[in-house]
């Protein structure tokens, strides 16, 4: 409905219900209160809102230094959070952020060798310096697919409260099968996100 | 000279920093795993010992704190004949009433346990009566009711890592009085068990013991018997306390699972003469009220901690007469006792159900 | 100047005595061993070993079987971290953390003091500290690293 047209409606209403109230209502009074009329209409849609939902791709680089031993060894990253990169509608900012789901997690090693047979779980967390730890996703046993590594994604996990900070960081924990020399140990992951903010 | 002064705390500062530089060093970086390396590792003190845990695997929840109500479908009651009063019936339409208890660790390590509780329960009796009926027990249950205010004290002790102590003793305010007007603590009942137990593995707890209970509703001494059991699956398991209580437990999964048994519940209730209708020597009166329910009861998980129970089952009256206790100084009958009842009553056995929030302790 | 190099150091001693958490600790019902490690600025808890590492009924690696999160369920337990969040307090204590018991899927807040330098007191409890169960916790000597 044209805006003009409810501040229309509103004003009509309004009328009826002083002069109903008091017939001697004063004609200037009504017309103070007129003045208000369209501000107080942009004040209750502006606290009622939107909420957009939208999906959003995040790439990120875990790593870790060698040697690695038999058994659980953690990757990691620090995200520093922009979310004009992550979310296409401008001027979204964290306040305004309500949800964040994960719904699909990949990863990839930079080592074919051990990618192939050589780890046999993982588990994805993330956590920053305000916001508990949480797991929001694992794969046990791993399937290598076209060279990639996809997880089982947590659908009650809500990740708002980390994006909601400059930064947090992310742990890939990948169970290796035997004792590996690698100096270091690096997987690209990526994250498919969907971001439900209000305007 | 000012140089000078600025290099030398210049130097200090770098100093400093580079310790707090492997201070704030992220061990997880630097070492990773090697599975093998934790299997043969010693203590870094000497003669650390390990102790029987309070559990087993797969144990109903322990209830911290319990709110719920009792409901026993109707029956009838024959109160006895005694001193210049006939015996009488009267059909109890409802038995009814509210059970409030609390149970918390105030010492709650791997080598002690103790806990302190306290329970309330009311029963409150709904009956139909003859015209003209008369008899004072069954105006006493009618006009006030049975309550009960108990406390406890719990004290688990394991010996060592197989081996532990049980030991419980509770303090109960049993009669027909008002919340308003509590009776004498002379009329205190009080219990006691002490049981030595083995918790061979985390599947199996076994006790025995002694003790001095109310439970069928008189006073008594009697051995006891601890079998906790739970089946490698988890799925099947018992929880006996035998004989005050047994049963086969099937949890369903993690948040749910089904018992199936028994309990005897009971106690001694004095009658306290509230309007003076009974003259001495009829006038200090306890009713040995014991009551042994077969039962299913299901119990859930409803939020965190918040579990609720329900169960449904038979109640069998084992005892509800009554004896005369002057000054309310109990005496010992046992199971061979001839002292005679002042009065002997009897009751039917309804069908009843009980419910309860929970707060617990997995 | 001097007051700010007071202060850097005062924070280098703080931060020593919170990374004494760090290490390898036995629960005392000796089932498992837990390696407590450092992510950021919050101390983490990981079983490293279980004495029964193989699950009865799949005859598999146990897994997090009872996790309330369906999804979650298929996380070995060897790796697992069992306490999460703690931030060093107090003299001897670390807190705002959690510890989770895999056996029923439940998380307990969960406070920790170091009684000496080798024990720990893991108190996990629910709302609020008197319903809750200390357990004793005793460091295990390392071994130093050995390449194959």
């Amino acid at each position: 409905m044209d805006i003009q047209v409810e501040i229309r409606s509103l004003d009509k209403l309004f009328s009826a219900y002083f002069r109903s109230q008091n017939p001697r209502f004063s004609i200037m009074k009504l017309t103070e209160i007129r003045r208000f009329l369209p501000i107080l209409f942009l004040v209750l849609v502006a606290a009622c809102g939107t909420t957009t939902t939208e999906t959003a791709s995040v790439e990120l680089n875990c790593e870790a230094d060698g040697p690695f031993f038999e058994g659980v060894n953690s990757l990691m990253t620090n995200y520093e959070v922009k979310l004009s990169d992550i979310i296409t509608k401008e001027g979204i900012d964290a306040s305004m952020l309500k949800e964040v789901k994960l719904k699909g997690a990949k990863f990839v090693l930079n080592d074919e060798y051990l990618a192939d047979g050589g780890i046999t779980s993982a588990t994805l967390q993330i956590v920053s310096d305000q916001t508990e730890m949480k797991s929001i996703a694992v794969k046990n046993p791993l399937a290598l697919v076209d060279g990639a590594f996809t997880l089982d994604v947590s659908e009650e996990a809500d990740m708002s409260d980390y994006f909601k900070e400059n930064m947090f960081t992310l742990v890939l924990d990948v169970d290796l099968v035997e004792d590996s020399y690698n100096e270091s140990l690096s997987s690209s992951i990526s994250l498919e996100l969907e971001l439900t903010y209000k305007e | 000279m000012k140089l000078k002064r600025i290099l030398s705390i210049l130097s200090m500062a770098c100093f400093f920093t580079t310790n707090i530089a492997i201070g704030q060093e992220d061990t997880t970086q630097v070492e990773e795993e090697d599975w093998s390396i934790y299997d043969n590792l010693d203590f870094a003190d000497e003669g650390t010992k390990r102790f029987a845990s309070v559990k087993i695997k797969g144990l109903s929840p322990a209830q911290l704190i319990s709110i719920g109500y009792d409901y026993q479908a109707p029956y009838d009651i024959t109160a006895g004949a005694f001193s210049s009063y006939q015996e009488e019936t009267a059909n109890v339409l409802l038995t009814h009433g509210v059970r409030i208890g609390a149970d918390v660790p105030v010492i709650s390590r791997n080598n002690l346990i103790v806990q302190l509780g306290g329970q309330f329960w009311d029963f409150a009796y709904d009956l139909d009566r003859a015209p003209g009926s008369t008899h004072p027990l069954l105006n006493s249950l009618g006009q006030n009711g049975l309550k009960t205010f108990g406390l406890k004290a719990t004290v688990y002790k394991p010996l060592n890592e197989f081996s532990f102590l049980l030991i419980q003793a509770n303090a109960d305010m049993n009669g027909d009085y008002s919340l308003s007007e509590f009776q004498s603590l002379n009329y205190n009942r009080y219990s006691a068990a002490a049981l030595w137990g083995r918790r061979p593995n985390d599947y199996l707890q076994w006790g025995v013991g002694l003790s001095r209970t109310y439970r069928a509703g008189e006073l008594n001494y009697i051995p006891v018997i601890l079998y906790n059991k739970t089946s490698l699956s988890g799925k099947w398991g018992t929880e006996i306390l035998f004989p005050a209580r047994g049963h086969v437990r099937y949890r369903v999964n993690a948040r749910s699972l089904v018992l199936g048994g028994f309990e005897l519940e009971g106690n001694s209730y004095r009658i306290g003469n509230q309007n003076m209708a009974l003259a001495a020597p009829f006038d200090e009166l306890e009713l040995r009220r014991s009551e042994l329910r077969f039962r299913l009861n299901y119990q859930r998980q409803i939020v965190g901690f918040i579990w609720m129970s329900v169960q449904v089952g038979y109640r069998v009256m084992y005892s509800f007469n009554v004896d005369a206790v002057p000054e309310g100084k109990d005496f010992f009958r046992g199971f061979f006792g001839d002292q005679p009842f002042a009065m002997e009553n009897s009751a039917g056995n309804p069908l009843y159900a009980n419910f309860s929030i929970n707060l617990v302790s997995p | 100047m001097l007051g700010l190099v007071l202060f850097m150091a005062f924070g280098a001693i703080a931060q020593a005595e919170a990374d004494r958490l760090t290490g390898v600790w036995e629960p005392s019902h000796g089932k498992a061993k837990v390696k407590i490690d450092k992510i950021g600025s919050k101390y983490y808890g990981r079983i490293v070993w279980l004495k029964e590492p193989i699950d009865e009924e799949t005859k598999k690696p146990k897994v997090d079987k009872n996790n309330p999160d369906e999804k979650l369920r298929s996380t070995p337990l060897r790796g697992y971290r069992i306490l999460k969040d703690f931030v060093y307090s107090d003299e001897n204590e670390w807190s705002e953390g959690s510890i989770y018991d895999p056996e029923n899927g439940n998380t307990y807040n969960c406070v920790i003091k170091m009684t000496d330098e080798n024990t720990l007191d893991i108190r996990g409890y629910i709302g609020i500290s008197t319903f809750g169960r200390t357990d004793v916790w005793k460091r295990l000597k390392m071994p130093s690293k050995k390449k194959k």
